[in-house]
């Protein structure tokens, strides 16, 4: 049995568990079960110690409940970017991090026998020069060291791509990293510059802010590689309850983004099929990265085209060509921020004035389904739906009966 | 450039970021109690058991024990900041392709950035992603006025400088208020920024205000405005605190104002509750879409359903019960009152608007 440790090598292996803990919030021990006992006591503990005064507990009749629980509108920094600070790490790692900043930090160019003999000396500990040699050539790829040919040597430096010298071309630098380390993706790598910096967030708060985001960008890094190389990818899906794990292969296009939900997908382009799918990220286990595709930028131009009659995220079936009418009773003296969100929220529906205090929404989309949300949110209002689905329609007649008796005192 | 995509290192973890600022303090001497304490500060919980032996036995040789009982740096330099990798440039590279980035950089800056990021390229761009349901009336991020009045009211929060705001409500009326500005709050759905500020009503009433950046005409310091209002200097009706944070005779405010008295937590007293059931995907999606919530959930053995407990501002209840409705039957509400009664409202409205409808 192997003993705990704070941080962790592989991601994915707090990946499931923090995601557990903050978005469903109501499992007890007993609920986990894809791995064992001991491994979710590890993974809680760890997570405890991460989250700090955002993980709860309770008594419930299943047992004691640990969640994640916060306001995010409150939150300077999200919480769970923490997950991404957790990677172990050898007492050589930490020790050659700091010397090699230490002493390549004076505008030093050295040679890796000479570093060596610096590091050794002054640390009072023997390192192999091969050790260091991986060491520099690991942070030459990061792009935190540079290393340059003179002669047969190669002389090691400090890169000079520092946070400081872009301020001195754009002093509003550092309230931009503040502000979008919590609204673009990746805001992990805002955050690890403003550690770096020691810069607080002290200025910007965010509403619909999902958290969880940050849980998928290992995902999302891989994915925009290979839209980025047009290249094809295998992934493997896992479905919410664990159950069924499937892998899947085509063209990645796009990503699509819920800022109302807090939903992100992958779009993709499935040859076999010849058609666009989405798959949610956070379904998404392993991403490999395939062939070039030389027909990567045609499906881009395909996916665009057709955006305006894709409401939500799904494509539609058979009947790729849906029409939703929804006529709305709008109070005119009193109602206008109705029409506001009409115009707002309708993804360039058509808004028609039938009569004073009537209106008329039209949409064409590719599969009306994705609209019910929507379109239950003006519950109180509607006056009429119609549409060429009448599966959808007829299930917004029946879900308003069931809330009507659902309700009724 | 291809970039490396070890967004997963420990170049960037906690323990190193805390061993850094213990190490560029260390130069003359820290107290193990000093020690402990930054950890505390800055490591995760439980940091301080698994990081300090390490760093105190000497196996990382970061510092040395001395015999006045101070630990001290072995390294000679005090600044420890690291160069920025090249993921950390590619993202700011990705951040000059956003349309708000002008809102903190003029168009000369942002050339000159490219041209120092010239070989990095970034790491995403704005068509990377479809935003499919945010607000088609976003703000105008490109229009001088806006970006002015951002810049100001960003400087003010800073340096907590009362400002003199004409704006114009959504009904179209001009007011003049006095804010004492605290923080920018920007949503993603609404594509939109929010002035949160304490605001001055006649009579010396101190208030939290937020206001759409966009509404907001004009924007200036407020020292004319601050001497021509006297009833602002009156203390009667201030917060204890906020009272002394005020000067008599001029418009600065002492610092640190003390915001904490408006904008501290002011959930409602009861969360709203609801009952959510198995059908349609209800609890995942419920979950999902109230993440951003502070809230509660268990499972209702006896019901087959999952009860959900959501701590809420006020200002949100709108919002909340435009999202409850959204799924129908698949979650009802379970209380306050207050709350069950205006879904109950909607949805005998929407019952009788139908009632000839049925299928």
């Amino acid at each position: 049995m192997g003993e705990y440790h704070e941080l962790i090598r592989n991601f994915d292996k707090i990946r499931d568990y923090m995601r557990d803990f903050y978005i469903y919030g109501f499992k007890s021990r007993s609920d986990f079960t894809r791995k064992s006992a001991r491994t979710y006591d590890n993974e809680k503990r760890r997570i405890e110690s991460y989250m700090g005064e955002y993980m709860k507990w309770e008594y419930t009749k299943t047992g004691k409940n640990l969640f994640i629980s916060m306001d995010c509108a409150r939150l300077p920094l999200n919480p769970l970017y923490a997950a991404w600070k957790s990677k172990t790490f050898t007492g050589n790692d930490i020790m050659l991090h700091f010397y090699l900043l230490d002493i390549l930090g004076k505008d030093s160019r050295l040679s890796i026998e000479n570093l060596t003999d610096l590091i050794c000396s002054r640390s009072g500990q023997v390192f192999d020069p091969q050790t260091v040699r991986n060491k520099c050539k690991e942070y030459a790829d990061l792009g935190i060291i540079k290393a340059e040919k003179q002669k047969k040597a190669l002389l090691y430096s400090l890169s000079d791509n520092t946070f400081n010298q872009l301020l001195q071309s754009a002093p509003g630098l550092g309230e931009a990293v503040k502000f979008f380390q919590g609204s673009v993706a990746f805001g992990e790598i805002g955050s690890f510059i403003m550690d770096n910096q020691r810069l607080e967030n002290d200025r910007f708060t965010f509403k619909h802010y999902y958290a969880a985001h940050t849980l998928e960008d290992g995902i999302l890094l891989d994915l925009l590689s290979a839209i980025r190389n047009s290249c094809a990818i295998e992934f493997v899906n896992v479905n919410e309850s664990g159950t069924r794990v499937s892998t899947f292969n085509g063209i990645p296009v796009k990503v699509f983004v819920s800022a109302a939900t807090g939903r992100r997908y992958l779009c993709l382009y499935k040859t076999k099929e010849k058609r666009f799918f989405n798959y949610r990220l956070d379904h998404i286990k392993e991403v490999s990265l395939k062939d070039f595709c030389e027909t990567a930028g045609q499906h881009q131009t395909d996916l665009e085209n057709n955006l305006d009659r894709v409401f939500g995220v799904s494509f539609g079936g058979q009947n790729r060509k849906e029409i939703v009418c929804m006529k709305l009773y709008v109070n005119e003296k009193t109602d206008g921020f109705i029409l506001d969100r009409l115009i707002r929220e309708g993804q360039g529906g058509e808004v028609l004035r039938l009569e004073k205090n009537t209106y008329l929404y039209t949409k064409e989309v590719f599969d009306s389904n994705d609209m019910s949300p929507w379109i239950k949110t003006f519950t109180g209002r509607i006056i009429q739906l119609e549409g060429t689905n009448q599966t959808v329609i007829n299930r917004f007649y029946k879900d308003i009966k069931r809330m009507k008796e659902m309700y009724e005192d | 450039m291809k970039i490396n995509n070890h967004l997963f290192s420990e170049v960037y973890g906690c323990y190193f970021t805390v061993v850094k600022r213990i190490l560029e303090q260390a130069e003359g001497g820290l107290t193990q109690a000093e020690i402990e304490s930054m950890v505390q500060a800055d490591g995760f919980y439980d940091s301080a058991f698994h990081l300090l032996p390490k760093l105190f036995s000497g196996e990382w040789n970061l510092m040395e024990h001395r015999t006045d009982g101070k630990y001290y740096s072995r390294l000679l330099s005090n600044n420890l900041t690291r160069p920025m990798t090249d993921l950390e440039r590619a993202w700011l590279k990705a951040l000059l392709t956003d349309k708000r980035i002008q809102l903190f950089i003029d168009p000369e800056e942002a050339a000159a950035l490219k041209e120092v990021l010239n070989e990095i390229p970034p790491l995403f761009l704005p068509s990377d992603f479809h935003f499919y349901d945010s607000a088609a009336d976003g703000d105008s991020y490109e229009e001088k006025r806006y970006i002015d009045n951002f810049r100001l009211i960003l400087k003010a929060c800073e340096s907590q400088t009362p400002l003199s705001i004409l704006y114009e409500s959504g009904k179209q009326n001009r007011t003049r208020r006095f804010v004492i500005p605290y923080k920018l709050n920007y949503s993603s759905r609404d594509d939109k920024f929010r002035l949160l500020g304490v605001t001055c009503q006649k009579g010396g009433h101190f208030k939290k205000i937020t206001l759409n950046l966009t509404r907001i005409l004009t924007v200036e310091p407020s020292a004319d405005t601050y001497s021509e209002n006297t009833e602002i200097n009156s203390t009667k009706t201030f917060p204890v605190a906020c009272a002394g944070a005020l000067t008599e005779t001029s418009a600065n405010i002492k610092s640190p104002f003390p915001f904490y008295q408006f904008f501290r937590e002011t959930k409602c007293k009861e969360p709203i509750v609801l009952e959510i059931s198995k059908e349609r995907n209800g609890l995942e999606r419920c979950m999902l879409q109230f993440a951003s919530w502070e809230k509660q959930t268990e499972y209702d053995e006896a019901h087959d359903c999952y009860v959900c407990r959501i701590y809420y501002d006020g200002q949100d209840e709108t919002e909340l019960l435009v999202r409850v409705l959204s799924f129908g039957p698949v979650v009802k509400v379970l209380g306050p009152t207050s709350f069950l009664t205006q879904i109950k409202e909607r949805v005998r409205n929407q019952y009788r608007l139908n009632t000839w409808e049925e299928p």
